[in-house]
């Protein structure tokens, strides 16, 4: 370490720190100036920039946090470092400057080994980061980068429905929060069969950024399209084959045909079929799941490919039914025969879908969210669907406070409003 | 329990669509409620017998397919058009004669799962004894469903060699979708056949059950399609053939 780094701020005094200001400001064999208060260094900083403001946590004219944000917004957020310096007791006010933006702590008392390898650290990394801005401000390519992923970003919100259809007696809300700019999640929610079916779909790209970003639109566009197609598959397959050895399941209705079952067959088979056939080696693949609702009779044929089991609540909060995969991720084999399943959901009860997004989220000591705790917070009595949305959203930012998001979140929530409700 | 009745027939032009108006008439004679759908969507023709036009046609099963109406609001009560009276009630559910319609069809498909409901969904609104459901002659996806939810299916023929080998596919496709029971009418059999010996062949040949030799009839040809057979020549001998086909699924 050496001169050029710049000048060191040491807001503290011997008695907050129970140490000699100048045995610690000699050993840091920088120039160092020491001052007691918080506002005689704001004044020092608004005149001189530091390159590093050491600080106690118990200061005696602001708090720490206050202090901490009036240096930020006083100074570029990356030219200047800071460490917060406690005692043991004082750990929470240590993690509260953490969180508000310091980039380190020491304990005291300090040893004045660590002081320095700790001030180097410190340094290095604000100084890395000064790099990192300076050239990708200089660098058109990556300004040509960051300019791309923008309209990315704006694009993928474009593949994602602006209005939920709502057929009658049916409520629909949605949720989703990207961990990057972009994401690899997606929802969609869609009438077919001529407004008789209410499709809608929650998939989950096995990847991250940019790359889970394509193969989503990908898969979204994929479905969607395959959707809307009339032709059938599959069903009739038993005609090909001369063997014949199953005969043929009769009023088993769910080999044949009713309305909106093919489009949910080819949405997902030809769907698999495509990306299998051109995409293999991409290594990519989605969990998804996708819903055919009979908004009059709330029969709900599904596909569940690898995802999440949705769940089925009933107005009471009960659990009714976890929707469990019925095959596997769409994209990881070819030719993957897509069972459709069936469920019925009544007057009062609701579906929620989410991805692992939801379950995975992890606090700040690294805990993640978990199934029963999204169950618990479901099993209460009828909320609308957004009040559903927004109640498990609040629950999770409050969970992860501080800490960081790993993966996109993506919820969606349909009721069944009871009659009662319905003609209310 | 009410029965879901399909008639068939491989090739065009073996009166398919007479003998499923036959029967029809036949069954409300008995004093039961029928209903018949017209699934030959891209080519129409058992409204003709029913003596139904055009103007009268207020919704079909297309405007059904395309979300326009339920599939109850195309059936046309057209059991006055008989002729003469009956004790039951026979529903058309006719298909478009519009050539945009038609092309629409083509152009577009539908989503054939409608079908299947709308089968379901006429049986309970209209209350109905039995369904009967006129196919395209050939296999399509339609027929399928319709042989595949079927109670009886009836397979019209002629005694001739390309309506064996078609048949013969028919009757394969109806096995593999296990058809409860199944039937061939053996139509315009020459009257220089004997009945007999063309049923046994019909029957070593095909492996099927034949439920009626109809001879070819004058009177039919004569009736060119205005009208149905059974109740403008009540008395003609092939009525009571007809009415032997009834016994087979309504013993």
């Amino acid at each position: 370490m050496n001169g050029k780094v710049g000048k060191i701020l040491l807001v503290a005094d011997d008695r907050t720190l129970g140490q000699g200001m100048a045995q610690i400001a000699a050993s840091l064999e920088q120039e160092v100036v020491v001052v007691d208060e918080a506002r005689q260094a704001l004044a020092l900083i608004d005149a001189d920039p530091f390159a590093l403001i050491l600080f106690a946590v118990r200061l005696p004219d602001m708090t720490a946090q206050e202090f901490l944000s009036r240096v930020k917004n006083a100074d570029d957020v990356d030219s200047v470092a800071t460490i917060a310096i406690g005692d043991s007791d004082r750990s929470m006010e240590l993690e509260q400057c953490l969180e508000a933006g310091a980039d380190d702590f020491l304990i005291t008392p300090i040893s004045t080994g660590l002081l320095r390898a700790r001030v180097r650290f410190v340094l290095e990394q604000k100084r890395l980061r000064q790099k990192q801005r300076e050239s990708s401000l200089q660098n058109p390519e990556l300004l040509k980068i960051e300019h791309d992923i923008q309209v990315a970003r704006r694009i993928q919100a474009g593949f994602l429905p602006t209005e939920l259809p709502k057929p009658g007696g049916w409520d629909v809300a949605a949720c989703f929060q990207p961990a990057r700019e972009v994401a690899g999640d997606f929802y969609d929610a869609f009438m077919l069969s001529q407004n008789r079916r209410l499709g809608f779909v929650i998939a989950d790209v096995v990847d991250k950024g940019v790359p889970a970003a394509l193969f989503m639109a990908l898969v979204r566009s994929l479905t969607r399209a395959f959707a809307q197609q009339n032709y059938s598959i599959n069903w009739t397959d038993i005609l090909e084959s001369n063997k014949s050895t199953q005969p043929f399941a009769r009023k088993q209705a769910r080999a044949i045909p009713s309305t909106g079952t093919v489009a949910l067959k080819n949405a997902v088979q030809l769907t698999n079929n495509y990306i299998t056939e051109n995409h293999m080696q991409d290594n990519m693949f989605a969990t998804l799941f996708f819903g055919m609702l009979d908004p009059t009779t709330g029969q709900l044929a599904y596909i569940n490919a690898g995802h999440n089991p949705p769940v089925i609540f009933d107005s009471d909060g009960n659990l009714k039914v976890e929707l469990k995969p019925t095959s596997m991720a769409v994209g990881m084999m070819p030719d993957t025969n897509y069972s459709i399943e069936f469920a019925q959901m009544d007057p009062g009860d609701f579906i929620f879908c989410y991805t692992d997004g939801v379950t995975e989220a992890r606090n700040s000591v690294g805990d993640f969210f978990m199934e029963n705790r999204l169950l618990e917070l479901l099993a209460r009595p009828r909320m609308t669907a957004q009040g559903l949305v927004d109640h498990v959203h609040a629950a999770l930012q409050d969970f992860m406070a501080g800490a960081v998001q790993f993966d996109d979140i993506t919820m969606i929530a349909i009721v069944r409003q009871s009659e009662v409700f319905a003609h209310s | 329990m009410s029965k879901v009745i399909s008639v068939h027939s491989f090739r065009g032009g073996t009166g398919k669509s007479n003998t499923t108006a036959n029967v029809a008439a036949l069954l409300a004679e008995q004093g039961m409620r029928v209903g018949v759908v017209d699934t030959d969507i891209l080519s129409p023709g058992i409204h003709v017998l029913f003596g139904l036009v055009e103007e009268k046609m207020v919704h079909s099963l297309n405007d059904y397919l395309w979300g326009i109406c339920n599939v109850e609001d195309a059936a046309i009560d057209i059991t006055a058009n008989l002729g003469n009276p009956v004790n039951g009630k026979i529903y058309l559910i006719p298909s478009s004669m519009k050539t945009g319609d038609i092309a629409r069809i083509l152009r577009e498909g539908y989503d054939v799962g409608l079908l299947n409901d709308g089968y379901e969904r006429l049986i309970k609104r209209l209350n109905l004894d039995f369904l009967l459901i006129d196919t395209h002659p050939g296999l399509n996806e339609e027929t399928l469903l319709s042989i595949a939810i079927s109670d009886v299916l009836l397979i019209v023929m002629r005694p001739d060699a390309q309506d064996f080998q078609g048949t013969a596919v028919t009757v394969e496709v109806a096995r593999q979708l296990s058809v409860p029971l199944m039937r061939l009418i053996v139509n315009k059999t020459p009257q220089i056949f004997d009945s007999q010996m063309v049923k046994q062949r019909v029957e070593n040949s095909l492996q099927c059950e034949v439920a009626a030799i109809l001879p070819h009839s004058d009177e039919m040809m004569a009736l060119a399609s205005e009208g149905v057979f059974v109740m403008k020549y009540p008395s003609h001998p092939m009525v009571r053939l007809l009415k032997e086909v009834l016994n087979h699924f309504q013993k």
